[in-house]
């Protein structure tokens, strides 16, 4: 692809646009700002605004409606829409990950039925990975998928299915044949969700919200052209795609919001020099998370596939999520936590942080198996 | 030849004399020129850019050598600024606040002087003031030998009514300042990367249980968790380089890399076992070093005070802005 090259003009125009349009629906009262948004604030008509702007899908190709632009521009705007706590978790999947993956491998008629509709904010994609039997052990899927006529049966069940509720379309992975290895046979699939034979299930988690479900799939038969790359080649592919789903700065911001608390706190106590220093390391290594954001955007744009860069930075900026939590606790802003508070918010869905996208144990393994190779 | 290249060639030629490690290595890195890197050829200096040295210190400090290459290399620096370079060792202090020198001689107890007892130069900085440069062969200089916990000389130095000259024209303390912080964090950098060097050999050699150490996941997570530090630290590094004179980003590396070595001397000495505490295995010419440079020039505590500081000062708005601010694009290092 012949990208323009991201000079730090457009990186500050695209900026401002972001900031401009947040603060306008903020202060319209649009959207209240709120930790983990990316996952949690679901508004359609936010995404389309974006999409309207260019503002997603925004490295893909123009012919599929896409802005041509830079992973390093990308990291621009959503950076600032994490840090506005904004709206964003419609497009946020598929815009992520789902448009690339197509992009990467599926065939020009899957390009073009599926491309186009995300970067218009009009397809919501969920991601059919995890099961009740295969967490973090994304390999051992149950679900199966056999070759019928004109398509493929698709049977299973998967669990965690965040945002399933309001998805028009699921990706899903699925096992094609039985090998000797668990990850080989397994096969990547577009669906849509309003197919014959899917049904979906709220979970509601421990703050009582409803992001996650359970979806079932009963004889639910998914068109030939719906296979997305190779015929049990899955295991390979979705293992690209955890780079795009892992290297994203929403792994180091999800907590931003009582950051922000801090500083202003710190301001306030101004003889308090353990609540400086305290503040002063999570600044040092917010700028370094950063700065690893940075790096695997513009490994992306050289064509990688930053999988071991990746997973350091989600390994990090999940610790940084939860420390930034806990150091809220060394001021007086903790006590009693209101339920809607930035604090409270950041709190319930933290426990959240260092599972989802991959554990903070199997991003280890998936290092140390790495650096035992080297 | 591209940066990097030159950046490989030195890296390789460190190896080299670190696997020759003879009791004349300094005198083997003088004669090559290494720790005038970074100072004009017309003033003395051997050329080549900050870059280039802060190469050969993280170099030099991942085979667990101690030489005086980040003292000497700042003090010339510094004396390059106002003349030609003499022979000799030149070595550097910061200090709180400028001594008395009116009558042009200083009286005064210097603790913490690196390498003083090999120095023949001693280049005192402190705030608002020009550099003052001691010879410290006069008569009335007094060397006392202190070791830090690494073995390095941080001696005590007494002066009593010695002739000092005022180095004009040279930097700011504050510049100096930066450059020894962005120095030792190279140091520090290096030392962790040679620590854990060690450690993966190590467990993927020594057997326990029938098989190497690192099947045991609780190893091999252990030694992924170094490995995330380095990553960190690595980054920490790249952004001081690029982001140089802006504010934070020296605390930042500084923090960093402390933060970094910390965990890594840590876990290094764990999974090493008893083996590790042992004056014969190589493991503590790095983890002793990593616990002297870790807090050098400012302790991390400091540091992270400081930047906190000036974080409450700016307020969201202004650390968003800073943090984000446009750097060189990754790739166009080379």
């Amino acid at each position: 692809m012949d990208h323009h090259s991201p000079g730090p003009d457009s990186c500050a125009e695209l900026r401002a646009q972001v900031r401009e349009l947040t603060a306008a629906w903020r202060d319209a009262g649009r959207y209240t700002p709120r930790s983990d948004s990316w996952l949690r604030s679901f508004d359609l008509e936010f995404s389309r605004e974006l999409a309207t702007r260019g503002l997603i899908a925004m490295t893909y190709p123009e012919e599929f409606g896409g802005a041509g632009r830079t992973n390093v521009e990308r990291l621009a705007v959503t950076e600032e829409l994490l840090r506005a706590g904004a709206p964003v978790a419609a497009h946020w999947i598929g815009d992520r990950q789902i448009g690339p993956a197509v992009l990467r491998h599926g065939t020009r008629e899957l390009q073009e039925e599926i491309v186009p509709r995300i970067a218009s904010g009009e397809a919501v994609f969920c991601l059919g990975m995890s099961e009740p039997e295969a967490g973090s052990d994304l390999a051992s899927v149950r679900t199966t998928a056999e070759r019928v006529d004109g398509g493929w049966l698709v049977n299973g069940h998967k669990i965690w299915t965040t945002q399933a509720h309001h998805a028009t379309h699921a990706y899903l992975l699925a096992r094609t044949s039985r090998g000797e290895r668990k990850h080989e046979g397994l096969t990547e699939f577009v669906l849509d969700m309003d197919a014959e034979g899917v049904s979906v299930t709220p979970i509601v988690d421990l703050a009582g919200e409803h992001h996650f479900n359970e979806v079932r799939f009963e004889n639910v038969l998914v068109p030939a052209q719906r296979v997305l790359g190779e015929v049990g080649q899955g295991w390979k592919q979705v293992v690209e795609q955890l780079s795009f789903e892992r290297g994203g700065a929403e792994r180091a911001l999800s907590s931003y919001p009582v950051l922000v608390e801090l500083i202003s706190e710190s301001a306030r106590q101004k003889d308090d020099r353990e609540l400086r220093a305290l503040l002063g390391s999570l600044v040092a290594r917010l700028a370094v998370l950063r700065r690893l954001c940075f790096e695997v955007a513009g490994a992306m744009d050289a064509g990688q596939a930053p999988v071991q860069q990746a997973a350091a930075l989600k390994y990090l900026g999940n610790a940084f999520e939860h420390d930034v939590i806990e150091a809220l606790r060394r001021t007086d802003l903790c006590q009693d936590p209101a339920f809607d508070s930035p604090f409270g918010q950041a709190l319930l869905a933290s426990p959240a942080f260092s599972l989802r996208g991959g554990a903070a144990e199997v991003l280890l393994s998936l290092i140390a198996r790495q650096e035992a190779r080297s | 030849m591209s940066r990097s290249q030159f950046a490989d060639e030195l890296r390789s030629l460190i190896d080299d004399l670190a696997a020759a490690n003879g009791p004349d290595l300094w005198a083997a890195l003088v004669e090559l020129g290494l720790p005038r890197i970074g100072i004009e050829e017309e003033r003395g200096g051997a050329g080549g850019s900050l870059d280039d040295l802060l190469v050969v210190v993280e170099s030099l400090a991942g085979h667990g050598i101690g030489v005086p290459v980040v003292e000497a290399s700042t003090a010339d620096w510094i004396l390059g600024h106002t003349g030609k370079l003499a022979d000799g060792l030149a070595t550097v202090l910061l200090l709180a606040e400028a001594p008395d020198a009116t009558s042009g001689t200083v009286s005064a107890e210097l603790t913490s002087v690196p390498w003083a007892r090999d120095a023949t130069r001693l280049v005192l900085c402190a705030p608002g003031s020009a550099p003052f440069l001691v010879n410290l062969g006069d008569p009335t200089v007094h060397v006392r030998n202190v070791d830090n916990i690494a073995g390095e000389p941080r001696d005590t130095v007494v002066l009593t009514g010695t002739p000092v000259t005022a180095a004009e024209g040279g930097p700011a303390y504050e510049e100096v300042r930066e450059r020894l912080a962005l120095l030792w964090s190279a140091a520090v950098l290096g030392a962790s990367h040679g620590a854990y060097r060690l450690t993966r050999t190590y467990v993927s050699e020594r057997e326990q249980f029938g098989a190497p150490l690192l099947k045991i996941p609780a190893v091999a997570g252990n030694l992924a968790r170094m490995r995330v530090q380095l990553v960190q630290a690595d980054a920490a590094l790249s952004l001081a380089r690029e982001a140089r004179g802006s504010s934070g980003a020296v605390e930042i590396v500084r923090i960093t890399t402390a933060a970094a070595a910390t965990e890594i001397a840590q876990i290094a000495h764990q999974l090493h076992g008893a083996m590790g505490i042992t004056e014969e295995y190589p493991l503590h010419r790095l983890t002793r070093r990593l616990w002297s440079w870790r807090d050098a020039v400012a302790s991390e505590r400091r540091w992270a005070e400081s930047l906190g500081r000036r974080a409450a000062e700016a307020g969201e708005t202004g650390v968003w802005t800073r943090i984000t601010a446009p750097a060189a694009t990754p790739a166009s290092e080379d």
